[in-house]
């Protein structure tokens, strides 16, 4: 029997002395509900998650140390509500994600607004454990649920010439009051070659740690690219096009010379604000280095073929 | 009218909380959030820049009577700005970049921002070193024009915060435009 993609996957090791004693994150959890009960501290609510069932578990290896629910849930770049790390956790819960349709358009035989309770319920939901690496130098490993994007996009027979996916997030600036601020040209919209698309890393996430999406993740779905910077992986995702045009997205927009259409995770792409040869593992202590960033995050034995003949210095 | 003894213990006090807090946060008594590294960069930046500007603002305040006595914290809060911009300093070239000569390197020659933050702290300098009374009784007219480098360093400091922005310029702008206000009030000092 052939292997599957993830077990083709290169997993690496990590050392038992990186893994935090449970003891230590018991007592640090417990500081951290007096300094919660102190009033030191906000509480925070992630919305309306539910648990997921009936999803096949992650059987690999970890690419290193899942990062914690709170981590991953505090500190997030999604601009539609807030440009700090925080606001999202704080203010995301205007977001109101039921129901939630998704129009499918473009280059395809199969266009039309599906319904997303509906989709979810066709697919088989799947966990995988992925790094997410932001542009901004640091990185954390989530444990998404959800499908296949290359698996999900088939069922609506893109044409022969259809060369792009291009993805929106919702634009409502009742429920992301932070589109009030022209800090992007709202709606924020990403977009892959069709190749990209296809490969099965390209996921759609709907669910982390066992729940559906707290809001300030991207609730109810989004695209996780963990071969590119954390920006291309959009949130809340309303339409997804099919075309035969390199699509505009978002960060290229606003700042070309920053931020590429592949914006492949490349260590050896130097950019003017970060350098990208670290990065900081979130989550862990003051002393902690960072660690050196690999190319394609990582995840090079299975997508370097799709650039093949591109310059990666140019086409960044 | 508050006390000059009274006055500076909360001026000290105050000016040594955010260094509290930030070690608070180190031994994980609090939590400044899963990159504490980029925190602590953050907040010792922010807080070296706003003592600057409280510095740059008491001889205007001082005109009223009200305020006069706020004269005599200039030095002591002038030596916070410079204690919290070694902080900043220090994280980013031993903690952040963990004291690597070749990501220091790239740093300076591939983002400007270093280059300005490095001005602004070299800039003020100078005036740590002179800011004990008798340097200032020594130094005389030369003293003066040493300390006018707060100009400098706050300027460059600044353009170091709007610089190393992602995209939103408001916070930064905001005290640009406090900046220029100052220097047009402290114009109009001089004139009259």
């Amino acid at each position: 029997m052939s292997k599957t993609w993830s077990q083709k996957l290169r997993i690496k090791q990590f050392k038992d002395s990186e893994v935090t004693p449970e003891e230590l994150f018991d007592n640090r959890r417990a500081l951290l509900k007096s300094a919660v009960a102190l009033g030191l501290l906000p509480s925070r609510s992630y919305g309306h998650v539910t648990d997921i069932e009936g999803y096949r578990p992650w059987d690999q290896e970890s690419p290193g140390i899942l990062n914690s629910f709170e981590d991953i849930t505090n500190y997030n770049n999604f601009y539609e509500f807030g440009l700090d790390k925080a606001d999202p956790a704080r203010y995301s819960h205007t977001l109101e994600t039921h129901p939630w349709q998704i129009e499918i358009s473009g280059l395809t035989n199969k266009p039309g607004v599906y319904d997303l309770d509906e989709i979810i319920q066709s697919m088989q939901l799947e966990e995988r454990v992925y790094k997410l690496r932001c542009v901004e130098a640091w990185s954390m490993i989530v444990p998404w649920i959800g499908f296949s994007l290359g698996i999900f996009l088939k069922q609506f027979e893109p044409q022969t010439n259809a060369n792009y996916v291009q993805f929106f997030t919702l634009y409502d600036t009742d429920m992301m009051p932070g589109q009030r601020s022209r800090v992007l040209d709202w709606p924020y919209r990403e977009g892959l070659t069709m190749a990209e698309a296809m490969h099965p890393l390209s996921f759609l996430a709907t669910g982390l740690y066992g729940k559906t999406l707290p809001n300030q993740n991207g609730a109810p779905i989004r695209l996780v690219v963990p071969w590119k910077y954390g920006f291309k992986s959009i949130k809340s995702i309303v339409k997804i096009v099919f075309t035969d045009q390199k699509p505009l997205t978002s960060w290229n927009q606003a700042n070309a010379r920053e931020y590429g259409f592949y914006s492949n995770v490349n260590p050896n792409v130097s950019h003017p604000r970060w350098s990208q040869a670290y990065e900081r593992v979130l989550g862990q202590g003051f002393f902690t280095p960072r660690v050196p960033t690999e190319m394609f995050n990582g995840y090079g034995e299975q997508v370097a073929h799709l650039y093949d003949g591109l310059d990666l210095q140019i086409n960044y | 009218m508050l006390s000059i003894k009274l006055l500076k213990w909360i001026a000290f006090i105050l000016s040594l909380l955010p260094l509290i807090i930030l070690i608070l946060g180190i031994i994980n008594f609090i939590n400044l959030g899963p990159n504490i590294v980029e925190e602590v960069l953050h907040r010792t930046g922010n807080t070296s820049l706003n003592l600057l500007m409280i510095v740059l603002l008491i001889p205007l305040m001082a005109k009223h009577s009200l305020f006069r006595n706020f004269l005599i914290l200039s030095r002591m809060l002038g030596l916070f700005s410079f204690f919290y911009a070694a902080l900043h300093l220090s994280v980013y070239l031993f903690i952040d970049r963990s004291m690597s000569i070749l990501s220091i390197q790239d740093d300076f020659i591939s983002r400007p921002y270093i280059l300005a933050g490095m001005i602004a702290f070299i800039s003020i300098i100078p005036l740590a070193l002179t800011s004990f009374r008798r340097a200032q009784i020594r130094l005389k007219e030369l003293w003066k024009k040493i300390h006018q480098l707060i100009y400098l360093g706050t300027a460059s400091a600044i353009i170091h915060y709007i610089w190393q922005m992602k995209i939103d310029l408001s916070i930064p702008m905001l005290y640009l435009v406090g900046f220029l206000i100052i220097l047009e009030l402290k114009k109009g000092f001089r004139a009259t």
